[in-house]
């Protein structure tokens, strides 16, 4: 309520708003009271903890800077340095798997003997298992026989 | 711009950088300042003037990237400070603990006729002595406009902190000066009946 008073007397005393002091006898106040204060001095703890917070600051961020753009980048290039060496270079482990392996003919040859005898092998095992399929029914409608005339095995 | 505002856009850019120096000489150049108005705030408040200071500036680190040079560095760490005292004491006040700026039951006082000057006969240390008692007697509003219109604050600045119209700002600059000029005088008519 007293600022709107107030307000009203300023605006209607022709005053601007980007005017500095409202009147003479104001003025001349305040030149008086804005010079005569005597300098408050900031301990010197607080400053230097202030300057320390600004310099670790700072240092953060460089950190921060350098291990974004100058180190990450430096290892994934290393990385990928070495993987491609691993795998192209013929004298290193993993050389080998990049070459083709040539092999002799007689290596396929006796590939195919192999499965030819695996065959016959496997053929040899199923009938053998038929045979024993067909005795063991024997076997089992024999004592059955026995069994219903009374006889003992 | 004057030429202390362009230095000030130099030191941030120096500082950021990467030259820490630049940021020592721009918080010498304003340590005082702030410091003295906190001190003059916060007189008597259960806020520290200590810790609101160290915030303010380690805010004001925190957000030098953001800083845009609009306004002047000072008027923007005063709002910086301002805010975070308003914080606290909102904190405060939230925990039971309440400012102590006014006593129960006094209001501003009012418009004082013009008095005399009594700042003539002062001395220096006795006229700043009495000043801060004065500033002590003004409400926080009244108190805040005289300290920043005393570190050069412009006038449009001080109610953008204050969130206010200009011509608040300006009433309330006449209020603190009239209501310290009566407060002056009558310090100055106690201390020639002591003397």
């Amino acid at each position: 309520m007293k600022d709107e008073r107030m307000q009203n007397k300023i605006i209607s005393a022709g005053i601007k708003p980007e005017d500095d002091i409202a009147c003479a006898g104001m003025e001349e106040t305040w030149n008086a009271l804005k010079d005569a204060v005597l300098p408050v001095e900031v301990p010197e703890l607080l400053s230097a903890n202030i300057r320390n917070y600004a310099a670790a600051a700072l240092q953060k961020k460089q950190r921060r800077f350098r291990l974004k753009y100058i180190w990450m980048p430096a290892a994934a290039a290393l990385f990928i340095c070495f993987g491609i060496a691993y795998t192209a270079l013929p004298g290193l482990p993993g050389g080998n798997y990049a070459t083709p392996v040539v092999k002799p003919p007689e290596y396929y040859s006796s590939m195919d003997t192999l499965d030819s005898d695996l065959l016959a092998l496997s053929t040899q095992l199923e009938q053998a298992s038929d045979k024993l399929l067909g005795e063991t029914v024997f076997f089992a409608s024999a004592t059955e026989t026995l069994q219903r005339n009374g006889g003992e095995i | 711009m004057d030429e202390n505002t362009i230095n000030d856009e130099m030191l941030i850019k120096g500082y950021l950088a990467g030259n820490p120096e630049d940021f020592n000489t721009l918080y010498e150049r304003y340590k005082r300042q702030l410091y003295s108005y906190l001190n003059k705030m916060l007189a008597g408040s259960a806020v520290s003037a200590d810790d609101i200071f160290q915030q303010t500036w380690i805010k004001a680190v925190d957000n030098l990237p953001k800083y845009e040079h609009k306004q002047m560095f000072l008027a923007w760490l005063i709002r910086i400070a301002h805010n975070i005292a308003v914080d606290g004491f909102r904190r405060n006040a939230r925990s039971g603990e309440t400012e102590l700026s006014l006593e129960d039951g006094e209001s501003p006082r009012e418009i004082a006729a013009p008095a005399g000057e009594p700042w003539r006969d002062m001395q220096r240390e006795e006229l700043a002595k009495a000043i801060d008692e004065a500033l002590n007697t003004l409400s926080p509003e009244l108190r805040e406009v005289f300290l920043m219109r005393r570190d050069d604050v412009p006038f449009k600045e001080i109610a953008a902190i204050q969130k206010c119209s200009i011509n608040t700002v300006l009433a309330r600059m006449q209020y603190a000066l009239k209501n310290l000029r009566k407060a002056l005088k009558e310090w100055s008519d106690k201390e020639g009946g002591a003397k």
